[in-house]
């Protein structure tokens, strides 16, 4: 594979080249993240499937930062480079959108849908959004916020004093 | 497909309550017997471990991650203790990484030993079900011994190791060891030696390299394909000793066609990778240094994490596994903590390679895929 | 190949059938025979109540909430009662590796089911005290 580059930070500087409003930052080892726009997300997946031939669509993820902000993470790991690839996506809103990436990776279709119906990340494009884990009930809920509150009672019947709670910011409770 | 076919087609569900669907649920698509259709359903499991470990500190989330999958629980919970060791700064003795990555390969023996018995089952060799499960009881108890726990071992804890080997514990597991040593080539034998056997996986659930890397799969399923993409020689963890010895990733290669793969090949590759992990056990033995199992400071770092990301990644039984932590300041217990597990990308594949077999080859088709329903609900 | 071509095979078969039969089972006869349990068995748990500095650690480590603790009930100088509560507990070990006075440990007891779910929750006399070892009131072996 002569066209694959070696290192994560030539990769790093390839993307950057075509795309200057990425930002990106070595980890520790072989692995680069790249703070990605939004509505990038698309040209930056793409370029990653040209540019490494063997990239494994790890995982994809949200996390809750509270105040309606969200982090999407994508993780690639290449075999042949043994080069992980860590993309960051900033997302605002109490219904934040985003493209969808599973016709590039078809491996993502699942962890898509997953963080839909998690945290409430709406894929557009996404060929099949129907709950994946949760039961009906929970649907439109979006248990993995962190305004989800889930009940603690159980810790009370261990007779410690609790410590002060999470705050709650108007989630319904389960 | 025209779609006056699919007005003959007749809509199934395979599971939940069928013997060798370990309670998950399939819908099938039916044209006579040929599957046109596959839509793996996912969810019967789902017990959010994800949000239970936003709740527990950093030594009681292992815990949940063993529950995950029973049959690999020690490689099920390394991931978590990986993750928690990049944040914190922890001197893991010397002593304590060999003694886990020999746990990491006898679990991943125990692993596949289940996993022999259950493809058979699957397949409806019912001798062969039971006979591997015989032998895996010798490795559960030298777990026992070690541990005091048969499957849910939670032996490692950042910073080292809980239990130290002891004399009758290294009895155990050399019993275990060359029994496992000793019945290898009967197995080989009733599986790959077979006919019936031969008959009914090969050529089943093709596919190439190049797919399986889009859908993800990982492990095994893939170095089947002939690509030697093993996270315990790519990326291996800095406190574990896969680095101090010398071995072989495992391959196999399709000889008709060349980078692909098909449930034969995968039988293959699960039987090579038990030989790979009884060499790099033989091999770390005499290794073992004398020493502390554990670092002192240990429980006191670990009661509060500062700010951070962690990923930490081990190669399991049925592929990548891997737990991505985020703690804020101070932490007691993560911000977020995400599990991937391997079998999630390999029942999404179903969906892409099962249309187009026969029906009676379903069964070969997930059966050789390794799939464990806890890894994809979690 | 007639019937008396097979006669080797079937007295084979017949052999190993005889043998199967009078051999003892791989199996043990569960109620009346257990299999030994090493020292390290994560069974039920033993509360020493001498040792208790009702320090809380074990309650704290406990991923399931599944102990209670009661500070109020002193028998001695500084100790607690504990409340176990089986129907919750995941045997991890963890209340057992918390406790730096030596005051909790596991028991190779595993068998502790019972009729009523109430009668899991081992109250402060039942988790001090071991009523039994694992085999005894199991009445007689077989073979």
């Amino acid at each position: 594979m002569s066209d694959t580059p070696g290192s994560a930070s030539t990769l790093g500087r390839a993307i950057i080249n075509k795309y200057p409003d990425i930002e990106s930052k070595p980890l520790d080892g072989n692995k680069i993240e790249l703070i990605v726009p939004p509505e990038k997300i698309r040209d930056i997946v793409s370029l990653i499937d040209e540019q490494v031939s063997d990239a494994l669509p790890e995982s994809l993820f949200g996390i809750d930062l509270t105040e309606n902000k969200y982090e999407l993470i994508y993780i690639f790991w290449s075999h042949a480079n043994k080069m992980l690839l860590q993309l960051r996506v900033h997302l605002e809103g109490e219904k934040p959108e985003i493209e969808s990436v599973c016709d590039i990776f078809p491996g993502l279709e699942w962890h898509e849908r997953e963080t839909h119906e998690m945290f409430g990340v709406n894929f557009k494009n996404h060929p099949d959004l129907r709950l994946l884990l949760l039961p009906d009930e929970l649907e439109g809920k979006f248990p993995m916020r962190k305004s989800f509150v889930t009940d603690r009672s159980r810790m009370d019947e261990t007779g410690l004093a609790q410590p002060k709670s999470r705050p709650e910011s108007g989630g319904e409770s389960s | 497909m025209s779609p006056d076919i699919l007005d003959e087609a007749s809509v199934i569900w395979f599971g939940p309550q069928h013997v060798s669907a370990h309670g998950w649920a399939t819908k099938l698509t039916l044209v006579g017997d040929y599957i046109v259709e596959c839509d793996p359903n996912a969810g019967y499991f789902h017990r959010s471990a994800e949000k239970c470990l936003e709740f527990r500190n950093f030594r009681q989330g292992s815990m949940i991650l063993e529950r995950i999958c029973m049959m690999e629980a020690f490689l099920a919970e390394y991931p978590y203790i990986a993750a928690v060791e990049k944040i914190v700064d922890l001197e893991i003795p010397e002593r304590a990484k060999i003694m886990r990555t020999i746990m990491l390969e006898f679990n991943r023996i125990h692993s596949l030993q289940f996993w022999w018995g259950q493809f058979a089952g699957e397949l409806g060799l019912f001798a062969m079900l039971l006979w591997p499960w015989v032998d895996r009881e010798y490795t559960l108890d030298a777990f026992e011994e070690l541990t005091g726990s048969r499957h849910t071992v939670s032996y490692a804890t950042p910073g080292g190791v809980k239990y130290d080997f002891t004399p009758k514990f290294h009895a155990k597991m050399e019993i275990a060891l060359s029994r496992v040593k000793e019945r290898m080539p009967v197995f080989d034998d009733m599986l790959a030696g077979s006919p019936t056997f031969r008959l009914r996986t090969e050529g089943v659930g093709h596919y190439t390299a190049k797919q399986a890397l889009k859908w993800g799969l990982s492990g095994p399923n893939i170095k089947a394909c002939g690509i030697p993409m093993d996270l315990r020689k790519d990326d291996p963890d800095p406190n574990l000793a896969y680095g101090m010895i010398d071995w072989e990733v495992p391959t196999t290669h399709n000889e008709e066609h060349p980078g692909e793969c098909d449930a034969f090949d995968r039988l293959l590759q699960r039987f090579k990778e038990i030989e790979t992990s009884l060499d790099i056990i033989d091999k770390l033995l005499p290794l073992l240094p004398e020493g502390p199992i554990i670092d002192p400071k240990a429980r006191a770092k670990v009661n509060r994490l500062p700010e951070g990301e962690g990923y930490g990644r081990v190669e399991g039984t049925r592929g990548v596994t891997s737990v991505w932590l985020k703690t804020m300041e101070k932490a007691q217990t993560p911000w977020r903590a995400k599990i991937r597990g391997p079998c999630f990308a390999s029942y999404y594949s179903l969906k892409h390679i099962v249309p187009g077999a026969r029906f009676a080859d379903f069964p070969a088709i997930f059966g050789s895929l390794d799939p464990y329903p806890g890894w994809w609900d979690r | 190949m007639g019937f008396v071509g097979n006669l080797g095979d079937i007295f084979r078969i017949l052999k190993h059938v005889f043998r199967q039969v009078f051999r003892r089972p791989f199996t043990y006869f569960y109620p009346f025979e257990d299999r030994p349990y090493p020292e390290a068995t994560r069974g039920r748990h033993i509360h020493i109540r001498e040792k208790c500095t009702a320090c809380a650690q074990c309650v704290r480590a406990c991923p399931v909430a599944a102990i209670r603790i009661d500070k109020e009930d002193k028998k001695f100088e500084k100790d607690c009662a504990l409340y176990f509560d089986y129907t919750r507990c995941i045997f991890c070990g963890d209340c057992v590796s918390a406790c730096r006075f030596e005051a909790l440990f596991h028991t190779p007891i595993v068998d502790i089911s019972e009729g009523d779910r109430e009668d899991l929750v081992y109250g402060p006399d039942k988790i001090t005290t071991l009523d039994r070892d694992p085999l005894e009131w199991r009445g007689r072996r077989f073979r």
